[in-house]
C-alpha cells in the first residue's frame, strides 16, 4: 500500500494541457518506434507515425486527455472520448467528430503512450482507472478502442475483448493492423 | 548505381559550393537549381510537407477574404511560451484547434487553404525585416492569382497587410527555401545572403 502511494505521488497524473502538444508529439515518436519493434514492421513504424498516430487535440479540448508526469516530464499518456473517432492523431481526422449517445454507444479508450523506460509500472492503468470513472460518470456502460499489436495484450489485461481486426490502410501503401476492442464499465 | 551517385555527389560538392557562392545574387528572389531540406526550413520542421495536408480540415473556407478572416481571429503565441520548445510545426489541424502559434503554424495553414481553393501558391522561409524594425527568421506564403503575384504574411492583423501584392512587398522578404504545391522543394539565392 505504501509502495503505491509513494508511485502515486512520484508520477503525477493530470488533464493534459495545449501546451503540452509537443511533448506529447515527442512521447508518442519514442513510444511508437519503441515498443512497436517486435509487432510491426520498421516501415509500418514510420508510416504509422506519419500518417496515424499523434495527438488528437479534441481530446484536450475536451479535457478528456491525461497525462502523467515524473520529475516534470511526460512519461505516460491516455485518454477517453465521448467522441465517435475510434483512434489517430490530428493528422488522422476527418472534418467532424460528433458526439455519442451514452445511452447506446460505447465511450472510446483513446492514445494510450507510455515511454519505454517506464512500462511495467501500473501507468496505464492507472490512466485507464481515471477514463474509466469520467465514462462512467459522463453516463457510458461500455467501452470501445482501436488497439495497435503491441497495445493489444495491455488492453487485454484491462478486461477488453478483441471484437473485429481491421486494416488501416495509408497512404504510402502500407497497412497497419488494429483490433477493435471493447469492455463494460461496471455500474458503481 | 546507388553507391556511383552518391560518390559523384560527394565528389562534386565543392565544386556546387563554388557555384553558389558564385551565383548572381542581386535578386535573394532568384531560385537555384538546388532542392532544399526539409529542414532547412527551420529546426522544427520534422515531417515531410505532404504531412501537413494529412487528415480534414475542420474549417470550411471558400475565398480569400475566408482565409484572411479566420486567420485574424488566431493569436500569434512564440514556441517557447506556447509549448515550453525553441521550434515546433503544428499540423494545421492542430493550429486550428488551439487558434494559436507562431509564423510557419499561420503559413503552413494558409498555404493548405491557398493550395484546396486551387491557387498556386507556395511556402517560403526566411527573413522579414518590416520597416523600422530588424531582420528576423520568419515563414510565409507567396501565390498567384489571376496572373498576379502576392505575399500572403499570415500573422498581419488586417486583410490589406495579409495580402500584397508582390512587387510591393518583396524587398522585406530575404527567401531562403520554399516549396510549392507539388511539395517540390528548392532554394533561393536569398539562402546565400544568410549567415553561416
Amino acid at each position: 500500500m505504501e509502495a503505491k502511494l509513494n508511485a502515486e505521488r512520484e508520477h503525477r497524473l493530470r488533464i493534459a494541457r495545449p501546451d503540452d502538444v509537443a511533448e506529447l508529439q515527442a512521447l508518442i515518436d519514442t513510444s511508437v518506434r519503441a515498443l512497436s519493434v517486435h509487432f510491426n514492421t520498421p516501415q509500418q513504424i514510420e508510416s504509422a507515425l506519419r500518417y496515424v498516430f499523434g495527438v488528437d487535440t479534441q481530446l484536450i479540448a475536451d479535457e478528456t486527455y491525461y497525462v502523467i508526469e515524473s520529475g516534470g516530464v511526460i512519461v505516460a499518456a491516455g485518454g477517453w472520448s465521448r467522441r465517435r473517432t475510434l483512434f489517430g492523431g490530428d493528422q488522422h481526422k476527418s472534418a467532424d467528430d460528433p458526439e455519442l449517445d451514452p445511452t447506446r454507444e460505447p465511450a472510446r479508450i483513446r492514445a494510450f503512450f507510455v515511454h519505454p523506460a517506464f512500462t511495467r509500472r501500473g501507468l496505464a492503468r492507472r490512466l485507464f482507472d481515471e477514463c474509466a470513472a469520467a465514462a462512467r460518470a459522463h453516463g457510458f456502460a461500455s467501452m470501445q478502442l482501436g488497439a495497435t499489436l503491441p497495445g493489444q495484450p495491455l488492453y487485454e489485461a484491462l478486461g477488453f475483448s478483441a471484437i473485429e481486426s481491421i486494416e488501416v490502410p495509408m497512404p504510402d501503401g502500407e497497412v497497419l493492423p488494429v483490433v477493435r476492442m471493447s469492455r463494460d464499465l461496471e455500474i458503481r | 548505381m546507388a553507391g556511383a551517385l552518391r560518390f559523384a555527389r560527394w565528389a562534386l560538392a565543392p565544386l556546387r559550393r563554388w557555384v553558389a557562392r558564385s551565383w548572381q545574387q542581386d535578386d535573394p528572389w532568384e531560385r537555384l537549381p538546388y532542392a532544399a531540406k526539409a529542414q532547412a526550413f527551420g529546426v522544427g520542421s520534422v515531417h515531410p510537407f505532404p504531412w501537413y495536408f494529412e487528415g480534414e480540415s475542420a474549417v470550411d473556407v471558400s475565398c480569400l477574404d475566408d482565409i484572411c478572416a479566420w486567420l485574424m481571429q488566431c493569436t500569434y503565441v512564440r514556441d517557447p511560451e506556447l509549448f515550453n520548445e525553441s521550434d515546433f510545426w503544428q499540423h494545421p489541424r492542430t493550429f486550428e484547434r488551439l487558434r494559436q502559434g507562431d509564423c510557419e503554424d499561420h503559413a503552413i495553414w494558409a498555404w493548405r487553404k491557398l493550395v484546396e481553393l486551387g491557387l498556386d501558391a507556395e511556402l517560403v522561409s526566411g527573413t522579414w525585416q518590416p520597416p523600422n524594425t530588424s531582420a528576423d527568421g520568419h515563414v510565409w506564403v507567396r501565390f498567384r492569382q489571376d496572373s498576379m503575384e502576392y505575399i500572403f504574411e499570415s500573422v498581419a492583423r488586417t486583410r490589406e497587410q495579409i495580402v500584397r501584392p508582390f512587387s510591393e512587398a518583396k524587398a522585406e522578404y530575404i527567401p531562403h527555401a520554399g516549396v510549392d504545391r507539388e511539395f517540390r522543394q528548392h532554394t533561393y539565392a536569398g539562402y546565400l545572403r544568410a549567415p553561416k
